[in-house]
This record gives C-alpha cells, sequence and structure tokens, in this order.
C-alpha cells in the first residue's frame, strides 16, 4: 500500500506514464551524473596521494594537500581578500542598482524615457576592451583594489529587471505611505525593499559568483601580487605550465610547480565558498526571475 | 532652465537616487565610446588618446587585408554557432522533461544537481578540464585510450579541441540556462493542463498546446540574446583553456584582441577597430533579431 502511493506520486498512474516517468529519470539519472562526476574526480584526487611500493605506484588517502593549501600565506591572504572584495561589491552594487531601479520605476519621473534610453545604450553597444583598459588606466585605477569594486556598481540589465520588479508592486503601497509622511527614501527602504528580497536575493547571487569567480579583471589590471584575488592563485596555480597565455607576466614561480592532489585541494577550497551562497538565495530564486522578467 | 529646475525640485529624492547609477554607467561606459576613436587614430603612448594623430580608416584597411584577421572571424562564428546549436535547445528540452515529472521533491533535487556547473569559475572548469582530458593521464581520456587505443589529441589538435569547448561550455551552462525557463512554467496556470486532460489531450498534445506557448517569449528573448552575443564568444573559456599549438583553430575575436592589444603587440588602434567591427556587428544582429521576432511573435526584448 504505501509502496503503491511512492510509485503513483513519483511515477504517475497509467502503465503509460510509469514507462515515459522511468525513462524521464533515467535520463536525468544520466545528467546528473554527468554533472557531479567531475566534483568527484576533484575531491577523490585531492585526497589521494601515490606511495611508491617497489616501483609501482599504491593510491593512499591523505590530508596533505589541505594542509599544504592552507599554511600557504599567498592563498590564504588572497581568499580574505576575495572575500571582502565579493561582499563589499555585491552590496554597492545591490544598493546602487535598486536605488536607482526604484526611482526609474515611478512612473510620474519626468526624463524617464531618456533615462531608459541612456541605459539601453549601454546594454547595447559596449566601447570593448581596449578603450575601457585604458580609461581605468588613466583613471588610475590599475593595480587598486577599487577596480574590482567600483566599475561594476551597476549594470544595464540587472537595473532593468530590477525596474520591472518594483513595477509589479502595486502603487497604492507608495501612495499610503506618503500620506504618512514618508520620503521616497523612506518608502523604499521600509516597504519596497522587504517586499523585494526575491530580486534582491538573485542580484546577490549573480553579483557575488561573479565576483568570486572574477579572474580578468585581476589579470588585466593587478600587477602587486598582494591584491589578487583566489582566481588569479589558482590559475597560476593550475594553467601554468600547458599554456603560455601569459600577456599580464604575473608569471609563474617555483611555488605553484605542485602535484594534482594540491591543485585540485585548490580547487575544492575555492569553490566550497561561492557553493555556500546558493542554498540561502534558493528561497527566492524562481519568483526573482519570473517577475524580474515581466515586462511593463 | 526655471522649469528644468522646478522639475528636479520636485522630485529631487528620486534624481538623487537615480545619480549613483547614471553616474557609473556614464563613467564605465560611456567614455570608452570616446577611446573608439582610437579606431581612427594611431595611438601614441606619450600624446594619449586625445593628442595621437587621426589615420582615417588606415586601422580598418590593415585589419581586413590581415589573412589571420578572416581566420580568427571564421573561428569565432564557427565555435559560437556550434554552442548555439546544441547548446540552445538543451535547456528548453530539459525543462519540458522536467515539467512532465509528478513529484516536486525529486524535480528539485535534479534542477540544484544541474545548477552545480555554474557555480564554478572558467579557471576551475579549464583545470578540471586540463585533469580530465589531457592526453598524458587524463582520467577521461585515459578511458578512452583504452577504448580506441590511442589518447584522444583534445590539446593539440583543432578539431578536438573545438569539441571539447563546446562540450564543456554545454555542460557547464545548460543547468543554469533552465532557470529562465523555469520561472516562465510557473506563470501557466495549473488549470490549463487539468482542462486538456478531462479533454482527452495525451502527454505529447500538452506539452505542444501549452507548455510550449507558455514558455515562448522566454525562448524567443533567448534566442535573441545569444544571436547578439555570437561574435563576442566565450573569452573566458577559451583563454584559459587554449595554448600555443592552437591558436590558429581557436583564437576568436576577443582572444585575438587581448593577445595582439594589451599582450606582447599594444596595437591599441587595430585592435580597437576590430572591438568596434565587432560590437557593431553586435548592435545589428540585437536589433535584426528583436525586429524579426517582434514581427513574427509579437514577443522581445523592448
Amino acid at each position: 500500500m504505501v509502496k503503491s502511493k511512492f510509485i503513483k506520486s513519483v511515477f504517475g498512474k497509467s502503465k503509460g506514464d510509469i514507462a515515459f516517468s522511468a525513462v524521464n529519470y533515467f535520463i536525468f539519472i544520466l545528467l546528473a551524473f554527468m554533472m557531479v562526476y567531475p566534483f568527484v574526480i576533484v575531491v577523490k584526487d585531492s585526497m589521494t596521494i601515490y606511495e611508491n611500493v617497489g616501483g609501482i605506484l599504491n593510491p593512499e588517502f591523505s590530508i596533505a594537500a589541505y594542509k599544504f593549501v592552507f599554511s600557504k600565506k599567498e592563498i590564504f591572504s588572497s581568499f580574505l581578500l576575495t572575500v571582502f572584495v565579493v561582499v563589499a561589491s555585491t552590496s554597492l552594487h545591490l544598493i546602487v542598482t535598486t536605488m536607482g531601479a526604484y526611482a526609474l520605476s515611478r512612473k510620474y519621473l519626468k526624463g524617464r524615457g531618456i533615462f531608459h534610453v541612456y541605459i539601453l545604450i549601454t546594454f547595447l553597444f559596449s566601447g570593448g576592451m581596449i578603450p575601457t583598459y585604458l580609461l581605468i588606466r588613466d583613471l588610475h585605477l590599475a593595480d587598486n583594489i577599487l577596480v574590482y569594486i567600483i566599475p561594476s556598481a551597476t549594470s544595464a540589465y540587472n537595473l532593468i529587471i530590477s525596474k520591472n520588479f518594483f513595477m509589479s508592486i502595486p502603487d497604492s503601497l507608495e501612495e499610503s505611505a506618503k500620506l504618512d509622511g514618508a520620503g521616497h527614501f523612506k518608502i523604499f527602504l521600509s516597504v519596497y525593499v522587504p517586499l523585494s528580497m526575491p530580486i534582491i536575493a538573485v542580484l546577490a547571487l549573480w553579483v557575488a559568483v561573479g565576483k568570486w569567480n572574477d579572474w580578468f579583471t585581476g589579470e588585466l589590471y593587478i600587477r602587486n601580487p598582494d591584491l589578487l584575488l583566489i582566481q588569479n592563485i589558482l590559475k597560476r596555480m593550475l594553467i601554468s605550465e600547458s599554456s603560455v597565455n601569459d600577456p599580464s607576466g604575473q608569471g609563474k614561480n617555483e611555488l605553484f610547480a605542485l602535484s594534482e592532489n594540491i591543485k585540485m585541494a585548490t580547487i575544492v577550497v575555492a569553490t566550497i565558498p561561492v557553493l555556500l551562497i546558493y542554498p540561502f538565495v534558493q528561497k527566492y530564486f524562481i519568483k526573482g526571475v519570473m517577475l524580474g522578467s515581466v515586462k511593463e | 532652465m526655471k522649469k528644468f529646475w522646478a522639475i528636479i525640485k520636485k522630485d529631487k529624492e528620486l534624481y538623487l537616487m537615480l545619480l549613483p547609477c547614471i553616474a557609473s554607467l556614464f563613467v564605465f561606459c560611456y567614455l570608452p565610446y570616446y577611446g573608439l576613436t582610437l579606431a581612427f587614430k594611431d595611438y601614441k603612448m606619450l600624446s594619449g588618446i586625445m593628442g595621437s594623430p587621426w589615420t582615417g580608416l588606415d586601422n580598418f584597411k590593415k585589419l581586413f587585408s590581415d589573412p589571420y584577421f578572416v581566420k580568427v572571424l571564421l573561428n569565432t562564428v564557427k565555435i559560437s554557432v556550434l554552442n548555439l546549436v546544441i547548446g540552445y535547445p538543451l535547456p528548453i528540452i530539459l525543462v519540458i522533461l522536467m515539467n512532465e515529472m509528478y513529484s516536486a521533491k525529486v524535480k528539485k533535487i535534479f534542477q540544484v544537481v544541474l545548477y552545480l556547473p555554474y557555480f564554478i569559475s572558467w579557471i576551475v572548469l579549464a583545470g578540471i578540464t586540463q585533469s580530465l582530458f589531457n592526453a598524458e593521464d587524463g582520467n577521461i581520456n585515459m578511458l578512452l585510450a583504452q577504448i580506441f587505443g590511442n589518447p584522444v589529441p583534445f590539446y593539440s589538435d583543432g578539431r578536438w579541441f573545438i569539441s571539447l569547448l563546446v562540450f564543456s561550455n554545454v555542460w557547464k551552462g545548460t543547468g543554469w540556462g533552465t532557470v529562465i525557463y523555469l520561472a516562465a512554467i510557473t506563470s501557466i496556470s495549473p488549470d490549463l493542463y487539468e482542462a486538456a486532460t478531462i479533454d482527452g489531450a495525451g502527454r505529447f498534445k500538452r506539452i505542444i498546446h501549452i507548455t510550449l506557448p507558455g514558455l515562448r517569449p522566454a525562448i524567443v528573448i533567448t534566442l535573441i540574446l545569444s544571436l547578439s552575443g555570437l561574435m563576442q564568444g566565450n573569452f573566458d573559456q577559451i583563454w584559459n583553456m587554449y595554448n600555443k599549438l592552437l591558436y590558429d583553430k581557436a583564437d576568436i575575436i576577443q582572444t585575438y584582441i587581448y593577445r595582439v592589444g594589451i599582450g606582447s603587440g599594444r596595437q591599441y588602434g587595430v585592435t580597437t577597430a576590430l572591438g568596434l567591427f565587432e560590437s557593431l556587428i553586435g548592435l545589428l544582429l540585437i536589433l535584426i533579431g528583436n525586429f524579426i521576432a517582434k514581427k513574427t511573435t509579437g514577443d522581445g526584448l523592448w
């Protein structure tokens, strides 16, 4: 009885349903295996060392690689720096973007159409890599920790989807708060922000994951090794021997001539924090994406 | 002028709230537009962008007559089209199949597992693929070597490398690509499915007549956005995965700009011209894509 109830809820009622479900689940189990397999290999390799027993390499369990990773000052300090950069840049992005989006979502705002076009242009057409590079250099942001934080203060796409979200909140809320004498800052903070957690969570996730995984900014603009983020350290460890892609001249040093288990352990250490973000925002996730994509 | 200030004053708080993002976009998106003039100049370090002499279309002439430019252009289109043809339909198919699952719990577990690769960086992806597919001791390549007799030259043969690029790109992006469709599917009323079932519509008919139309706006918007990225390609992936042996097989516009512009060459003029060319094609693609989509389906980006 219990068993058949289980089958009904997972596979469906009729024979056809059950057959379909079985095939469907099988496809997804294969996919899930493909998604997870590389992670399993990485974790396994990070904990394996090879003992030489009479000319044959014998795999053995060891956490020596993790001890090594945590004892390396370069890795640890860039890890902390990355945490700081992620928190600071995500906060700034959220404040600037949601505040602007709130203003844009007020239908009576004069010049709203012009601001829209102004924002849309930056979405459609980019100045490109070289002009941006020269600009950042001229602004003295190169080799400056602010280069990780200031240029990403907002983006056209995030502005537009959060504006759309704010527009889905009934205007009557603003009007009644106004009758109570609240100004826009207060209405924004005490009425709109609490109601907008889905979109804020989505933006926070996008920006934080993007920042944690950002390697390009560091490679392009940073020469001071103390200001490199975790992905730049990882790149030097993982991709140094085989590849000659190093126009930045950050180079490699003998410290990073490493065995496989240490490389893999560093991958694990550099990836776990970003995986930890997801469960916190999952609750809001689908709702945030959905309402953000609703158009006027 | 007086009127202007009166308008600002009336909603001064709102304009104040808008100011940071307008200013930020001005500095980091609009000022680089000025740098685009380099495409028509011969950049001299000491004179800066403004002081460098105008050279008309010289940079473009130089660029278009370079046979390597044609190669890079073809590589970009080839890799992007492969990514699009394989990577674009997959999330749609997966979401439709997920929508047919009976247990919400099982569906959620699969979703979370499929999202996993989104969270790793391109550096990590490059490191993992290197470790799994290299021809000396890569775990998967060793398996392939046992089956086919020889390890597969993923990192030295252009075709194999591009297959690896497309495969790993699709691996990383497909799960996350389902998010927008999943969001769209939640807005389809369950009553529609119930009514269709009562009317005797089978699973296939329900997919064709309810699920797909519900997904249509998301399908169209994603297609427009993917098309507009055709010229851009996936710089992060290729830059971290390829090597000298594969430059002429896998260099795309962006990797070439980086290599020649910022790397050894410092050829700012020609690479800015190439960047401008890329941005213009991207703009054209998104405008045409949006226009056609609006005409045929009524859905579009704006």
